[in-house]
């Protein structure tokens, strides 16, 4: 290996990058514009609950405790009912999300410190939604309510589905407190999903078609002859676009930050070394994939290929605890998997090295693997 | 002393042998043409010299270098310019050239040997351009700079006037002259029948084997044939008569004249006889000097 060629080569791929106007738009503004587009337009925040109210107290401080779910924000109300009967027609017609029911005596039940039991029903078809709508009542009656509200009261929760659980059948949840992202905010967990679908697309991409397009052009040819070894030109054709995918994650990380206020609160550094791990995997994958296309067109190809399932693997959007064993086994060879995770770590819970180790670990061994299968790989196809 | 010596060299690619037992020897400063029809495994051969590929079998050294142990050294000792340019053609001039100059370890006095190699090919004046916007020929000497940039002793190049016209042609082969008084070994391949001729000596290959190898002036000479040119007015018509006599050899156009090659005993007033049986007049006939075309196409033939 030697310094001044890999610098050389370096250069050399900077001069082509930039020389093209439409390429130095293509290194950086997309992912930019994707992060905008997905922090305003993908949220799946539990807005405009339609809430319908039987209330049997008719006492100041139920009205109250209404009042904080709709000051929330998030539930309005589109029914005062006087009669249980009635919320059927509501459900089966899909006008409403959830309904709660305050029993006769629930103020004064709570005053005397006895237990007074509200009764919510939601509506299950969408199993995600309602499980959010549960999870902000569960905040609202964390953050909004009173100590003595909070100590005695017991929640029955009925969840609905319209067509395969028979009505008001019972499972009472105990729903936990969500940690980490209290108001449970879609954004920051898209988002910092986000890092890893941007990053690896765009390295990806670039790195297996730079080496494609001079196979395809020729001017490998003229490499070939010189005295430079496959690992340098591996070196020369991956480290360009680490520093792109660097100098990527760092622009995205401040409009994260600053624009989309996702809160930050581990250390940036520990986010800067992963993301250096994780490229050392995509740019690998860039190059094994360049070995296996002949024309730029089919490297594009395979780089859909490749992105699809590493996504959906991920646990970007699908949580991979549900998924099958198998399956979530498969899921520790997915780099992008461990790099979402450890984003997201370091952002919402700011873990720190100690917390992450092993995922670090993982990675790394997956980046030296991946790089050591496309070195040899590449140095066979060069001959 | 010898820049290149090849012995025995083979290469099979599957059931397909590109080169087939091939030896020959070249000298320190010459210009030794490689000259056979697209196929006949010229690339392939260079490719083993460059030390690109491996042999199947046989042995060879470059410079002084083993072509199978030294691939290196070789690498660090030649230049090559290939078939199809491939240079970057969305860099200019001096960055293409910088680039090179770099991953050959030119590092000393970089500035300066590109002005050199500029001066060389003489492109200088258009070094700030981007490749692409250049012309062919320009694009030809670009390639040959990139070729000499790192001051190799032994040159290889590929075809390397393909796709340029006639002037700049001549004008690229002053170039190569130039390098080879300087002592560089210049190994050229080339389809180009005129061209070889600037060559010192020409080594025929055809199908992958050496069919002839001498200086163009003594592969003429060994020529037993003789080559009459005719002309006429409906020359297509004295073609299609001549393909169908059995004592023409080879029958070839050339422009509107017609070249034929025939046993050294067939006298010019041999094939006037022939002429006249199908009643066309005035046909222009003369023995001329053979070509190499003419050597080549019958070397080929037996």
């Amino acid at each position: 290996m030697k310094r001044d060629i890999i610098i050389g080569l370096i250069k050399k791929e900077f001069t082509q990058l930039f020389r093209d106007i439409r390429m130095r738009i293509v290194l950086f503004v997309p992912p930019i514009l994707m992060l905008i587009l997905f922090g305003y337009a993908i949220n799946t925040d539990i807005k405009n609950v339609r809430m319908i109210v039987h209330n049997e107290d008719k006492t100041t401080e139920s009205r109250e405790f209404i009042e904080k779910f709709t000051g929330s924000g998030y539930f309005y109300v589109i029914k005062y009912i006087e009669n249980l009967s009635e919320v059927d027609q509501f459900f089966d017609k899909g006008k409403a999300d959830i309904y709660i029911h305050l029993e006769r005596n629930f103020a004064k039940k709570l005053k005397s410190g006895k237990t007074a039991t509200i009764q919510l029903i939601v509506d299950g078809t969408d199993s995600s939604r309602s499980s959010m709508i549960l999870a902000s009542v569960n905040g609202i009656l964390e953050d909004s309510m009173k100590d003595y509200v909070k100590k005695n009261l017991s929640l029955l929760v009925i969840k609905r589905n319209l067509k395969t659980i028979p009505k008001l059948s019972q499972n009472i949840e105990v729903k936990e407190r969500i940690l980490f992202n209290p108001d449970l905010s879609s954004r920051n967990f898209y988002l910092t999903g986000m890092f890893a679908l941007l990053i690896s697309m765009i390295t990806i991409l670039l790195t297996a078609m730079s080496i494609v397009k001079e196979r395809e052009v020729g001017t490998i040819d003229q490499l070939i002859v010189s005295p430079i070894k496959p690992l340098e030109l591996v070196a020369g054709k991956t480290l360009p676009y680490v520093i792109v995918g660097f100098v990527d994650i760092i622009i995205i990380s401040l409009i994260s930050i600053f624009w989309f206020k996702i809160p930050f609160r581990g250390s940036f550094l520990l986010l800067l070394f992963s993301s250096l791990e994780f490229l050392i995997t995509t740019t690998a994958v860039g190059v094994y994939i360049s070995t296996i296309s002949h024309t730029q067109q089919q490297a594009l190809l395979s780089v859909v290929l490749f992105m699809i399932p590493a996504l959906l693997f991920s646990g970007f959007a699908f949580p991979i605890d549900s998924m099958p064993e198998v399956i979530r086994l498969i899921t520790y060879v997915n780099p992008m998997r461990h790099f979402i995770e450890i984003v997201r770590s370091i952002f919402l819970k700011g873990s720190g090295f100690s917390d992450l180790w092993q995922r670090l670990l993982y990675l790394f061994v997956i980046g030296v693997g991946l790089f050591y299968l496309s070195t040899k790989r590449f140095a066979r196809h060069l001959e | 002393m010898e820049s290149v010596i090849v012995e025995n060299l083979t290469k099979k690619f599957a059931n397909f042998t590109a080169v087939d037992n091939i030896s020959f020897s070249v000298e320190q400063g010459e210009i030794f043409a490689f000259l056979g029809p697209n196929g006949a495994g010229k690339t392939t051969t260079i490719k083993m010299l460059c030390g690109i590929i491996s042999p199947t079998s046989g042995k060879g050294m470059v410079g002084g270098f083993d072509i199978i142990r030294e691939q290196e050294k070789i690498k660090q000792n030649i230049g090559y310019m290939s078939q199809k340019f491939s240079l970057y053609s969305d860099m200019t001039i001096e960055e293409n050239l910088t680039f090179f100059a770099t991953i050959y370890g030119v590092t000393n006095g970089l500035k300066k040997r590109i002005e050199e190699v500029l001066n060389i090919v003489e492109i200088e004046e258009k070094k700030s351009t981007e490749v692409k916007q250049l012309p062919q020929g320009i694009k030809q000497r670009l390639a040959l700079a990139a070729a000499i940039i790192h001051n190799p002793a032994i040159l290889f190049l590929d075809e390397p006037t393909s796709g340029v016209d006639p002037l700049m042609r001549r004008k690229f082969w002053d170039l190569i002259y130039n390098l080879a008084a300087e002592g560089k070994t210049v190994f050229v391949t080339t389809h180009y029948m005129d061209e070889a001729e600037y060559a010192k000596r020409i080594a025929f290959i055809a199908n992958g084997r050496v069919i002839g190898l001498d200086t163009p002036k003594r592969l003429k000479e060994g020529f037993e044939y003789n080559v009459y040119e005719l002309g006429h007015k409906d020359y297509l018509k004295i073609f299609k008569i001549l393909s169908e006599w059995d004592k023409a050899i080879e029958v070839a156009l050339f422009g509107n004249k017609i070249h034929i090659i025939t046993e050294k005993k067939i006298q010019k007033n041999e094939v006037q006889e022939y002429i006249k049986k199908s009643n066309l007049s005035q046909v222009f006939i003369e023995k001329i000097p053979p070509s190499l075309e003419d050597v080549f196409v019958i070397k080929v033939k037996c």
